[in-house]
């Protein structure tokens, strides 16, 4: 319990009630939506996308209100919380006792972590059954694109079954050399094969007596760490790296497939209003869209959304108010200026 | 011959109760419903036909896990024509496979799918052997509700030619068997009962005052009889607690398993389970439906299901191996509150309905809309209430021409449907209150008598727990964990290599 109250209060410090707790959650379970990126990016809270990607709504809001009923937190309007003096000091006391496992900052590839490991545990799974001449098994994953991805894995490779599998085990044990013996164990003892079933996240947190959170963190460092090294030195690991797939640009991956369907129809000339109506989606969630490109993409231009005037007038307010909260921006600025503009300006300035 | 068939394809020697009867009615091209207890090989009657007829297997399978269970077992037979669809698969994957129907030989769909026209329209074109609805009692549970395709398979079935159609379930009493062949529209058919007592499970109930002392009860069965068990809970939240309440209390291996969990977590304890790998796990009725695993010695239920085919259907998982085995259903007074708030949670009532109904009007909401499950929701009602009610409302298209109809139509139909949930909730209650041998009190419901009655049999024929204690043997102790190296070398090298 207390190390969740450790991450509850890191987090809500960081903060300090400018979003709303389903913002923060939508952050730790890892929602691809221009809204969290941004604020994973705008409150250096990045090490915290997609931490923890079986946390419930339900579990999150508990755990919210467990530390409200403890005077640890306080509302300050509807789903906005801030720490109190006792969460402060509560938060400083904790700090001396509890860590977030390092390798969590290591975000560069957190765009592709889900996948990747999806795709490891296959490679895995299946690799384990070939080399012990088991043709059938129960894939862990059940997503189509996963399993014909590993269908297509080993049509292109030349070596055989037992030198891929030494390989891969050479090469998992040197990259996981630079992780903690508990955080390795955590990765490794999730994974299946031939008359091995993985275990889950939570019932690793039981045997290693762990909090969930804890675990979790714990792996996505070790998840991190892993996929670094890849990156630093793919040559020095080319299984890993295949399966990685490290080489596709990253750009095309971190925006949303439904932005980047709206950003081929800006590109062909359309107006928002037309690619609204033509995709059946309403005019707020392409302007989402827009804000999620314009924040991934310095280049794109958007003089056609915001005339230089407004843009400068907003730049204006955002400097002088010490809040990013929109509806305070909102109220400091001219009455013709809208929120879609405001976050445009907020992207485009990535504060 | 179909036993050297049955032989190759599957490597039975010899066919079980009813299969063949069933496989040679449908050779023969006539519609068949058939109720087979739990356990007694269904798959196989429409499998094998599958070698037999020409064309494809059709299997209308209620869940998206049961579904891929089943392709998964058949690609463990060694076929690989066998695909699942569903809502859930993206629209490349959909595509992929459509266009793969004609090297096909089953396919397994949810009915929602067979609403697909482009599917429709593929299967236009090929031959249909075999029309399956598998799991055929949910057309009756969850069709009237939330999953009306369920009652549009008639209307399919026809437009795709002249194949025979199956009909199977573990569980049907006259009610529902007669709600089913209606909704199939298959009246004239083969019918093949036999007989759903499972004469190797002892049933027992346990009445206690409060919750605590029902948990208490759960720990010292969980401690006293063979295992492995499933225990059933009403709600999610009830099988994380219990589960962490057991796994403090006793030291068995102890999962937990509901609709709530990620896809990758449920086949991980789903597999634990079935290679025993676990003594028990604590599920919602999530759990179970096409699960194959033969040495279930306990079911338990923490809370009471909502009707009595349900009830047969999770005790039917245990002693599919011929076993003896234990059925103990634990009530308490306050259960009642679950079902009938569930029951009540899965409609509008009169306010909230003319409430939705009056901003319908005024809003002028299109009926297919989130906007209007979300006006409907604003309004009160559960989100299995909007749906059940969106669902309803589409039955209407031109209501705008008189709303009032509408209204008390859909208001008489919530209420019919209130009361039969209501009768199969007192039913079920009724049978837990019932002082008469509970074999025979259940076996009524579905025109059956116990025929030679065995020991031990119910708690109200009296009840030998002795048979069921475990020796001293079977408790268990804490096994040491490889490092993280040795279990890669498990996984990757070849250990049965000398
Ligand atoms: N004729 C048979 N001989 C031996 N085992 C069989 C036979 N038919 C089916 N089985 C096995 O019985 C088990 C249960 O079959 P399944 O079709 O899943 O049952 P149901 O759907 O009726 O619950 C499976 O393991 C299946 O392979
Ligand atoms: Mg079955
Ligand atoms: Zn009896």
């Amino acid at each position: 319990m207390s190390y969740h109250v450790f991450v509850v209060l890191h987090l809500i410090k960081k903060f300090q009630g400018d979003r709303s707790i389903y913002g923060i959650y939508h952050l730790l379970h890892g929602k691809k939506s221009s809204q969290t990126i941004q604020d994973s990016l705008l409150f250096s809270a990045k090490a915290f996308f997609n931490s923890l990607e079986n946390l419930s709504r339900e579990n999150w809001n508990n755990l919210i209100r467990t530390c409200c009923s403890k005077h640890l937190l306080q509302e300050i309007k509807k789903d906005h919380v801030t720490l109190t003096n006792v969460g402060s000091d509560t938060y400083l006391m904790l700090s001396k006792s509890y860590t977030i496992p390092t390798g969590l900052e290591l975000t560069a590839w957190i765009d592709i972590e889900t996948r990747f490991w999806k795709k490891l545990k296959m490679i895995i799974q299946s690799l384990s059954h070939m080399i012990h001449h088991e043709r059938y098994y129960y894939p862990v994953s059940r997503q189509d694109d996963i399993q014909q991805w590993t269908k297509n894995f080993y049509r292109h490779l030349e070596v055989n079954r037992y030198q891929l599998s030494n390989q891969l085990q050479k090469e998992i044990k040197t990259a996981l050399s630079i992780c903690s013996d508990l955080e390795s164990g955590i990765l490794v003892y999730q994974l299946s094969g031939f008359q091995v079933n993985g275990m889950t996240i939570e019932q690793l947190a039981k045997v290693t007596h762990l909090s969930l959170f804890e675990t979790s963190f714990l792996f996505k460092s070790s998840l991190r760490k892993l996929l670094n090294q890849i990156a630093a030195k793919p040559d020095k690991y080319p299984i890993l790296a295949k399966i990685a797939d490290l080489d596709r640009p990253v750009s095309a991956v971190s925006l949303t497939q439904s932005a980047r369907k709206t950003l081929n129809l800006i590109n062909r000339g359309l107006t928002l209003d037309q690619i609204a109506s033509l995709r059946h989606l309403t005019q707020n969630t392409i302007e989402d869209h827009v804000v999620e490109i314009a924040f991934q993409d310095p280049s794109f231009p958007i003089d056609s959304f915001i005339d230089e005037k407004s843009y400068q007038h907003i730049q204006q307010i955002i400097g002088s108010l010490t809040t990013k909260r929109l509806s305070v921006i909102k109220e400091a600025c001219r009455q013709d200026i809208s929120y879609f503009m405001i976050r445009l300006v907020l992207a485009k300035e990535r504060v | 011959m179909l036993e050297t068939l049955l032989k190759e394809k599957f490597g039975y020697s010899s066919f079980r109760q009813g299969q063949k009867e069933i496989i040679d009615s449908i050779i023969h091209r006539r519609h068949v419903f058939a109720v087979l207890p739990t356990g007694s090989g269904k798959s196989i009657c429409y499998l094998l036909p599958g070698y037999v007829m020409e064309g494809l297997v059709i299997i209308v399978t209620p869940l998206l896990s049961l579904m891929e269970d089943q392709c998964e077992q058949l690609r463990a037979h060694g076929e690989k024509r066998v695909k699942a669809l569903n809502s859930f698969l993206s629209y490349q994957e959909k595509d992929r496979i459509l266009g793969q129907l004609r090297d096909l030989k089953y396919l397994f769909v949810s009915p929602e799918m067979l609403q697909n026209k482009k599917l429709l329209n593929q299967l236009a074109k090929i031959k249909l052997a075999l029309f399956v609805v598998d799991e055929a009692h949910c057309i009756s549970e969850w069709g009237h509700e939330f999953r009306t395709d369920y009652l549009k398979l008639a209307n399919i079935r026809h437009t795709l030619g002249t194949a025979p159609c199956l009909a199977l379930t573990a569980t049907a009493n006259d009610h529902v068997k007669r709600d089913i062949i209606k909704q199939l529209d298959m009246e004239e058919c083969d019918q093949y009962i036999y007989p759903i007592d499972r004469k190797n499970i002892s049933i027992a109930v346990k009445k206690c005052e409060t919750i605590n002392e029902k948990i208490e009860e759960a720990i010292s069965i969980i401690k006293m009889v063979h295992l492995p068990g499933i225990l059933y809970c009403g709600s999610r939240a009830w099988t994380e607690q219990l589960t962490s309440i057991i796994q403090v209390r006793t030291h068995y291996r102890v999962a937990y398993y509901h609709g709530g969990m990620t896809s990758e977590d449920r086949i991980l304890i789903q597999r634990q389970f079935i290679d025993g790998e676990l003594d028990l796990i604590v599920c919602t009725n999530a759990f179970g439906m096409g699960i194959n695993k033969s040495n279930v010695r306990l079911v338990m239920h923490f809370h009471y299901p909502k009707h009595i085919n349900a009830y047969v259907q999770e005790i039917g998982r245990a002693g599919r191996d011929g076993k003896q085995s234990l059925a103990v259903l634990l009530y308490c007074p306050i259960d009642d509150e679950i079902p009938k708030h569930l029951i009540d949670q899965s409609y509008p009532d009169d306010d909230v309905l003319a409430r939705i109904f009056s901003r319908i009007k005024y809003e002028n909401a299109k009926l297919h809309s989130d906007e209007l499950l979300k006006i409907m929701q604003e309004e009160g009602a559960s989100e299995t209430a909007a749906h059940f009610l969106q669902y309803q409302l589409v039955q209407f298209p031109n209501m705008d021409l008189d709303m009032e109809k509408v209204h008390n139509k859909i208001k008489s139909t919530i209420h019919e449907r209130k009361q039969h949930k209501w009768r199969e909730l007192n039913e079920m209650k009724r049978w837990i209150e019932t002082k008469r041998c509970r074999r025979e009190a259940y076996l009524e419901l579905y025109n059956e008598q116990v025929i030679e009655k065995r020991e031990p049999c119910c708690d109200h024929c009296g009840l030998n727990w002795d048979i069921f204690r475990k020796g001293k043997r079977e408790t268990r102790s804490l096994e040491k964990m490889d490092t993280w190296e040795e279990r890669l070398q498990k996984l990757l090298n070849n250990h049965l290599k000398v």
